[in-house]
């Protein structure tokens, strides 16, 4: 195993591969900071030039690009609270804040490191874990899958703060918005409205761009002013951020290990990644409650550290068995096919020199990317300043663009502009918005995994160990959404009566 | 001053670019290949392959590229091609035994193209070789039907009406297994790769492709894990059933282990309904089709062309290295392709058969 | 208790008007395709009616709904009636984009939307717009035109651009080797 790693190590070396590496990361950094385009687009615009590369200068490219989407996507989220990509929605509910309040350029400190340490703690994860690897993936089976997608929709309970009611809801409706298309257990089309578009269900990306992108540019607009209402000299800079990174070195760790393990199960990965990570955060820190969405650095270091992480993980199914664990492992998946590799044990036996190199060119990539980005930070903190006026038209069209690549036909735009409408309303009327995408993305995960395995185990699925352990989670989680939802009722109500008091203490003293 | 300025060159520059545009003369079109499923896959992959080397046969060399229009398992691109492309050309599609299937299966309201007035260019058959898990006791057709437990036969399948699921159940029946339990719900061949190899389901219905090169159970297959019991075949334009060179090992048709258990030749809606998926639809697994309307001469420039790219020695070299087979044995000639598609999508009874089939529990 | 005016309440039957719908429509689907939407349709429209409640009935502060509501905060400062009124304006603007772009396709509708927003709801200054216009012109067509490939949906009126289509087609795809 060592000298496998040796090998691709001193593999990667070789100029022409770092050359490929550094152009990987140059375009994944683009592509991750424009929202809504993200790894995949730049991947399908490498496939055909991997025809003509070797395994080695393959993956280096690819690999560099999508080690570093996760890192810039956090210019957009911080800057105008819109997605640079679906891993990064989470970010912007601390980071948009943290712009306002001037301190963009220690969000992006923050998250850089916080994204570095993160991915490569992923790639080290899945460097040692390559013994192991095949039984952990073989013993999760679909009982265990469909406990797993369970488990994040129960996160709805913690996301929804102190409206549980309408966060379920919400969680409800982005389960019924996930219904829709073919079911594939009856072939019944659902809620499809004799609409082709609608067939394979409405896709992620216009969803969430509608439901967090748009909304936050409205709002920006109607506000009339620059995104940071504080004046330049108060631009706090990226070191504050690096500091914030080490001082929470254990939440940056721990939501590392969620990265690479929600990133490890196949359907699951990018979209709730970050989302999965917050609410550990908001679950396991002190004070998280009360500070959490108002531009607390913690809420931007938990999903950075895992939606990179998440990478690492993602290659675990995809090498280990072929399946991949996201849409980029799948074109990955393709450039493997076009290298004349079959994923499964031999990835992990003969071409183990090329896993290794992939793992490698994560973490190097990381490496890279993070270096660049914070050179660039000070400046980008800057757009903070400039006119909203100017970034509005920029932003819708781009977030068109990018929404119309989703599949490339008019339902796209469609569902961009419902969810940019209900995405508004939702958050002019306090209904909580990531329920919904959680709802949508865990929806055929959940379906479909009980179907299976009902029909394939009857109820004998539920005995199954890990089941069983992940149920317990799932009680500990709504447990603690409970208890929190509670604690902050109460609280609120002793500030509501401290107001009373001091309101009604003014009125006696006039 | 200096950024005026900067605005003001910038935009002579571009006023200029543009005069150039409109005064140059003419170049060769641009051919496009549509695929019905996003980049990554078989699909893409066979078009990225041909786009390298088409243009070169055809005349004025124009550039081939391939654009990616998914959804509705590829409806939303044979719509497109069929209603809007123009008949110059200029755009084909790319399309896969699914167009078939949901030709018989999908709504007629959704179904929004008629396979029989699109030429065809090329055809690539898709063999496909029904493989069981070791756990299950079997290592050939004879011992499925005779030594396993039939209880613990679980078929795998994307979805209740797509065609793995469908094969699966149907060859089953044929052979007069009529318990088992049908899995059809996940989604793509990965996710059932996995649940092959953790013991969650014991048959599924492969491709040839699948068994070799990078194929997704070239792995289970070569630790002993996974045993072919029969393959499909090809069908010949003549009618008859052959086995095929791209499936190692001596696995016999399911025509042929009909043949030994019954003892007579196979017939019925069961039969036909296979016979039609298995086989007709198959054969078509890839098939580069045209929008009607178009001109027979431009048809058979573009079919000489295809013809001329097959036998090219670096695009069967690039084929056979991403595919991992021969691509001499699975080709099909247009015209067979074109026969045998007519005669399996007029209307017949195992339509209705199938439809039933399918809306039963 | 008493009743009060609450317009967050209007959403909310808004929503439960959508689950009734989503809901009856399942109805004529067969068992094991309803069985889903059914669980979790029927419980959320219990759930709407109750919200429903709380927003008519419940004596609550307007802010204490949203705070601690984990997403993002809302700006309270603008006054609701300049909010409807920008609002209107805004989304305004990003569906005529879409009009645009059914109308006359999304080559030549960006350089307008970005043109015309720039000119007459920003202010700035015909410089501004135009190098603006330019720049993103250059990237749409470089990146999702040359390089991507995008089939671009005809416009109702498809001339102008086809016609676009077909110049960077024949002269500028040779610049790009994919």
């Amino acid at each position: 195993m060592w000298e496998a790693a040796t090998v691709a190590f001193e593999n990667l070396l070789v100029p022409t591969r770092l050359l490929y590496l550094f152009i990987g990361v140059f375009m994944g950094l683009a592509l991750g900071a424009i929202p809504g385009l993200g790894g995949l687009v730049g991947l399908a615009i490498l496939l055909p030039f991997t025809f003509d590369m070797d395994s080695f200068e393959a993956f280096a490219i690819m690999i560099g690009l999508i080690s570093v989407t996760s890192t810039s996507d956090t210019i957009p989220s911080v800057l105008f609270g819109v997605p640079g990509t679906s891993a990064s929605q989470a970010t912007i509910l601390d980071g948009h804040p943290m712009a306002k309040k001037g301190e963009a350029g220690r969000a992006f400190g923050g998250a850089y490191m916080a994204s570095l340490i993160g991915g490569v703690f992923g790639s080290l994860v899945l460097a040692l874990s390559i013994p192991v690897l095949r039984p952990i993936v073989l013993a999760f089976g679909s009982p265990e899958f469909f406990m797993l997608g369970f488990l994040g929709i129960s996160m709805v309970a913690v996301l929804s703060g102190n409206a549980p009611v309408k966060g379920l809801i919400a969680g409800a409706l982005g389960l019924c918005v996930g219904m829709v298309g073919m079911d594939p257990q009856t072939g019944v089309l659902r809620w499809v409205f004799g609409q082709l578009y609608l067939w394979d269900g409405v896709p992620l990306v216009p969803v969430a761009l509608g439901i967090f992108a748009i909304p936050e540019i409205v709002d920006l607009t109607i506000r009339g002013t620059r995104i940071a209402d504080v004046p330049k000299e108060r631009l706090v800079g990226v070191l504050s951020g690096i500091r914030d990174t080490f001082r929470n070195w254990f939440l940056v760790v721990r939501c590392g290990v969620v990265g690479v393990f929600v990133g490890a199960i196949p359907g699951l990965g990018a979209s709730v990644v970050d989302w999965f990570a917050y609410g550990h955060a908001i679950q396991t820190e002190k004070g998280a409650n009360e500070t959490f969405g108002t531009g607390d650095v913690r809420g931007v270091l938990a999903p950075e550290a895992a939606n990179n992480a998440k990478e690492g993980g993602a290659l675990i199914p995809t090498i280990a068995f072929g399946v991949p664990g996201s849409a980029s492992m799948a074109l990955l998946l393709g450039a493997m096919t076009i290298q004349g590799l079959t994923p499964g044990s031999a990835m992990l036996t003969k071409d183990l020199a090329v896993t290794y190199t992939m793992i490698w060119s994560l973490a190097v990539a990381n490496i890279f990317g993070t270096v660049l980005c914070m050179l660039l930070t000070n400046t980008l903190a800057k757009i903070a300043m400039v006119r909203i006026n100017l970034l509005t038209p920029l932003v819708v069209v781009i977030v068109f663009l990018a929404s119309f690549q989703a599949t490339r036909h008019y339902g796209d735009l469609w569902s961009l502009l419902f969810f940019s409408l209900l995405g508004w309303l939702m958050k002019r009327f306090g209904w909580p918005r990531p329920p919904l995408i959680l709802g949508l993305v865990l929806s055929g995960i959940i379906e479909n995994y009980l179907f299976i395995s009902v029909s394939r185990y009857g109820a004998a699925w539920m005995a199954r160990p890990i089941v069983m352990i992940v149920a317990v989670l799932i009680v500990v989680s709504l447990y603690y959404g409970v208890r929190n939802a509670r604690k902050q009722r109460e609280l609120q109500q002793e500030r509501d009566a401290q107001v009373e008091h001091e309101g009604s203490g003014d009125t006696d003293e006039a | 001053m200096k950024r005026s300025k900067a605005v003001s060159w910038c935009t002579l520059f571009c006023l200029l670019l543009f005069a150039g545009l409109m005064t140059t003369t003419a170049a060769a079109k641009t051919i496009n290949i549509l695929i019905g499923y996003p980049p990554g896959g078989g699909h893409d992959i066979e078009a990225r392959v041909m786009a390298r080397y088409l243009g070169k046969y055809l005349p004025g060399n124009p550039k081939v590229i391939v654009q990616n229009m998914p959804g509705a398992g590829g409806m939303i691109m044979s719509s497109y091609v069929y209603n809007r492309a123009k008949p110059d050309g200029a755009t084909i599609g790319l399309f896969g035994s699914s167009h078939g299937l949901q030709a018989v299966l999908a709504p007629p309201e959704m179904v929004k193209y008629d396979l029989s007035k699109m030429p065809i260019l090329w055809s690539v058959a898709g063999i496909q070789v029904h493989l069981t898990r070791d756990f299950l006791g079997a290592r050939n057709a004879n011992d499925l039907l005779t030594k396993v437990d039939r209880s613990k036969i679980a078929v795998a399948g994307r979805s209740k009406q797509g065609s793995s699921c469908l094969r699966g159940q149907l060859a089953l029946r044929l052979l007069g297994v009529e318990t088992y339990t049908a899995v059809c719900a996940y989604g793509g061949t990965s996710p059932i790769r996995a649940a092959m190899e953790r013991s969650e389901v014991s048959y599924f219905v492969a491709s040839d492709a699948h068994l070799v090169g990078g194929g997704a159970f070239v792995d289970l297959h070569n630790r002993g894990l996974v045993f072919p019991m029969y393959q499909s075949g090809i069908l010949k334009s003549d009618g008859t059933i052959a086995r095929s060179a791209t499936v190692k090992g001596d696995v016999p048709t399911l025509y042929e282990v009909y043949k030994s258990v019954h003892k007579k030749e196979p017939s019925g809606p069961d039969w036909e309904a296979w016979r039609a998926i298995g086989l007709g639809i198959s054969n078509l697994t890839r098939t580069l089709v045209l929008p009607p309307g178009i001109a027979g001469a431009k048809v058979g420039e573009l079919r000489e062309a295809v013809g001329k790219m097959a036998k090219d020695p670096g695009f069967v070299k690039d084929w056979e290295r991403v595919f991992g087979q021969k691509l001499a044995p699975v080709l099909v000639a247009p015209d067979d392709a074109s026969k045998i598609r007519d005669e399996t999508m007029a209307p017949a009874e195992w339509q209705d058969h199938l439809r039933k089939f399918v809306a039963a529990k | 208790m008493k009743l009060r005016a609450n317009p967050g309440a209007l959403f909310t039957v808004f929503i439960l008007i959508l689950m009734i719908g989503l809901v009856m429509t399942a109805k004529q689907w067969q068992f094991q395709a309803r069985l889903f939407p059914w669980s979790i349709g029927i419980p959320t429209m219990l759930l709407c009616f109750l919200q429903l409640g709380m927003d008519l009935f419940r004596n609550r502060n307007e802010d204490e709904d949203l705070a601690g509501v984990m997403d993002l905060p809302v700006d309270r400062s603008v006054p609701v009636r300049v909010v409807i009124q920008r609002a209107v304006n805004i989304f305004s603007w990003i569906f005529g984009l879409y009009a645009s772009i059914w109308i006359i396709g999304f080559i030549l509708s960006v350089p307008l939307f970005l043109l015309l927003y720039l000119r007459i709801q920003a202010g700035e200054s015909w410089k501004v717009a135009v190098t603006y216009m330019v720049v993103m012109m250059v990237f749409m067509v470089g990146v999702f035109e040359m390089v991507l490939h995008i089939p671009w949906p005809p416009g109702l009126i498809n001339g102008p651009q086809a016609f676009i289509l077909g110049l960077v087609e024949q002269h500028l795809s040779s610049l790009v080797p994919i």
